[in-house]
């Protein structure tokens, strides 16, 4: 019964707050709970397509707890001591959780609510995924090296990727480190996305088009004008 | 710790010996060669698989895969060996293409180049001529050409240079079959993988997903690939392997193959850690890919292709009907999920898909009985033997075609049309065929992409009936 009680306090809470709706609530709910979140949503930001809440958890066990959500699903991201568990909820997958957990500090990574956080800053953007062991991804890193765009190209590293030599070759390119950050995103993406390189054309807070493989810098340029 | 234990609480209650029907068995490597270095993901094997082609920090090494020797190859980035192991194409630092004359699978000689940027190179044969395919890299579209060589005297020599192929502007990852009349690569628009005619652009076969970076078996008739599904897990686990899922970092990559004349998707892997990428067809059909294991370090695996009888949703569609093998898949994919995966959520739906069209037929029937699909549905379904029916008749047959290239080729962009509605598909059966009849590229349906006649024909056919 203190449970029942419990759960329907969070999700008035949930609801209560300005998002207006959460997708895959209960599920949300439910794991809220398990990880002890009851304090009130901290900020939150609300847009057409997506909202993004953020939270500290009081008592013992200090974490942080952000939330993104759109109308196909809700991603949970808890951040703990520098190790990342993301818990995704998919419409289409019945709102089962899947969970993903990163060994690498937050600031390593780019995870689906990094995805969102730019989304909320910028309403276009490309996220170029780069890897240190595809040969043709570090020819197109270096080809839109200083070259400039109508919207912001966000580079992001392969997941599985040596990040010497990653390292190694931002360190050559005098490139910036936010180039090492990591793939860390759970949402529903092509099952082909681990090309590399890949462009990923945002708008809005939606993937609009996935297109593996090289792009010349003015390829790229027609690409945006199409996608984006 | 702390943190993985409430998960583990809740997840408790879901804890249970799984059905039988749950376990999706991936082939276990035939030979696993443990490497050093960290490999690019990009290598090619000699066609008896004796050496292996592969890049590491910007240089091009041979792997022996009996001695386990390795040697230095020419160039920084790409080895590819003609099928025959006569010819070897390589990139130099500027991407410049180079073509060398290869002996004992490794001795390189005679160097030919025009020094133009050509990434995205691939090799195919017939008889003695060479053709060599690639991407230009210099210019400001993707434009694909091949050339064709031959070796006369051990020297290389231009048969036909640089020929463009016809091509959607939405292909992208080529790779040439080896016979060299073929590609295939991954449509942008419907992140589904074609197979291409090299000399026509004419699309020829589309597969039922997007594989990326693939390659072709010898025959032609299978093509390798890896994708990103999340792998199927038994339920039967312990706290120490739940532990060890929770450290996964993202996603698994696992090996499939398609079958073109049977149109069938098998899956070769099911690594439930670690990562299998880029598969690589040798001459006796065994797959050559390449493992990063769960700790980091890189294996080079040689399996089997999967021998078991499978079922192919075209097939199972032609003898079911379209309808009916759909209404039937999504309840059997939501049982699948529901009672294979209930604490972890490993599996998606495409995995789920895929293990339910592998399950042998005693399982299948269980599962269908579990699902509450009726008896006869479930045996038409089940049957391996259904590979062998022939299309109930040609209107059947036509109608699958049709709503293949919908659902292949339309529905990604014009998400609006309801394509699985017929009684509301009546309602567009104009825009629709005035669409896919169309020269104009802007407002032609698929969208950056054109139909063969007969698909015209049959499309027109199919959607007037509405």
């Amino acid at each position: 019964m203190p449970i029942v009680l419990f759960v329907l306090l969070l999700s008035l809470s949930l609801t209560a707050s300005p998002i207006k709706s959460i997708t895959c609530l209960s599920e949300v709910s439910n794991t809220l709970i398990n990880l002890n979140v009851v304090s009130p949503w901290m900020r939150f930001h609300e847009s057409p397509n997506f909202s993004i809440l953020e939270s500290k958890v009081s008592g013992e066990q200090k974490f942080s707890v952000w939330l993104a959500t759109t109308d196909i699903e809700t991603t949970l991201v808890v951040n703990k001591g520098g190790v990342l568990i993301q818990h995704s909820f998919q419409k289409a997958n019945n709102c089962k959780m899947v969970t993903m957990v990163s060994k690498g500090e937050a600031s390593t990574l780019f995870t689906t609510l990094d995805f969102y956080r730019g989304a909320k800053d910028h309403s276009k953007f490309v996220i170029l995924l780069w890897s240190s062991q595809m040969a043709i991804s570090l020819k197109q890193v270096q080809d839109l090296k200083d070259k400039k765009f109508d919207v912001p190209i966000v580079f992001v590293l392969d997941e599985h990727a040596s990040l010497e030599q990653a390292k190694e070759f931002i360190k050559k390119e005098k490139l910036p480190e936010s180039y090492l950050r990591r793939w860390n995103f759970v949402g529903r993406l092509p099952a082909s996305i681990e090309h590399y390189p890949s462009a990923l054309f945002v708008k809005n807070g939606k993937i609009m088009k996935y297109i593996p493989g090289y792009s010349q810098p003015e390829v790229l340029e027609n690409l945006i004008k199409e996608n984006l | 710790m702390k943190l993985i234990l409430p998960v583990l609480i809740l997840s408790s209650s879901l804890w249970a010996q799984s059905p039988n029907y749950c376990e999706v068995k991936g082939q276990k490597p035939n030979k696993v060669i443990k490497i050093d270095k960290s490999p690019d993901y990009f290598f090619k094997a000699s066609a008896d698989g004796k050496k292996i082609y592969y890049i590491s920090a910007r240089s091009n090494y041979v792997l022996d895969t009996e001695s386990l020797s390795e040697g230095n190859m020419p160039g920084i980035a790409d080895p590819v060996p003609s099928p025959d192991g006569k010819l070897f194409s390589y990139l130099e630092p500027g991407w410049k293409l180079f073509l060398g004359v290869m002996e004992n699978n490794k001795d390189i000689s005679s160097v030919y180049t025009d020094n133009e940027t050509r990434p995205y190179q691939s090799i195919g044969q017939s008889n003695d001529k060479y053709r060599l395919f690639s991407q230009l890299g210099t210019e400001n579209y993707i434009r694909w050409s091949y050339s064709d060589y031959t070796i006369v005297d051990g020297k290389i020599e231009v048969v036909k240079r640089s020929t463009d192929v016809p091509k959607s502007a939405h292909l992208r990852l080529p790779m040439l079959d080896k016979s060299g009349k073929y590609l295939i690569a991954q449509n942008s628009n419907t992140n589904r993988s074609e197979v291409i005619s090299v000399e026509t652009g004419a699309v020829i076969d589309t597969l039922p997903v997007g594989g990326g970076k693939s390659d072709f078996s010898f025959d032609g008739k299978k093509i390798a690939f890896h994708l990103t599904v999340n792998p199927s897990y038994d339920v039967k686990k312990n706290e120490e392997e739940f532990a060890s899922i929770m450290r996964q970092e993202g996603v698994i990559r696992n090996i499939f193959v398609y079958d073109r004349p049977s149109k069938k998707l098998k899956q070769v892997t099911n690594f439930t850690s670690g990562s299998a990428f880029f598969p690589v067809f040798l001459k006796n059909g065994q797959i050559v890919y390449l493992y990063k294991t769960p700790e980091g370090s890189y294996e080079f695996h040689i399996v089997n292709e999967p021998g078991d009888s499978l079922r192919s949703k075209v097939v199972v569609e032609n003898c079911l009907g379209v309808e009916v093998t759909d209404s039937a898949m999504s309840v059997l994919i939501n049982k699948w999920l529901e009672t294979c995966n209930n604490w972890t959520g490993q599996a998606d739906r495409t995995m789920a898909e895929l293990a339910v069209l592998n399950l042998p037929k005693a399982y299948c029937l269980s599962l269908g009985k579990t699902a509450n699909v009726s008896k006869q549905i479930m045996e038409k379904f089940c049957d391996p033997k259904i590979k062998t029916i022939e299309p109930a008749n040609k209107t059947n047959n036509e109608k699958v075609l049709s709503k293949t290239i919908l659902n292949n080729k339309c529905v990604t962009c014009h998400n609006d049309i309801p394509f699985h509605d017929e009684k509301k598909l009546g309602k567009w059966k104009n825009k629709i065929d005035a669409r896919i009849n169309s020269r104009d590229p802007s407002f032609r349906m698929p969208r950056g992409d054109s139909l063969s006649a007969l698909e015209k024909e049959t499309l027109s056919k199919y959607i007037r009936q509405f």
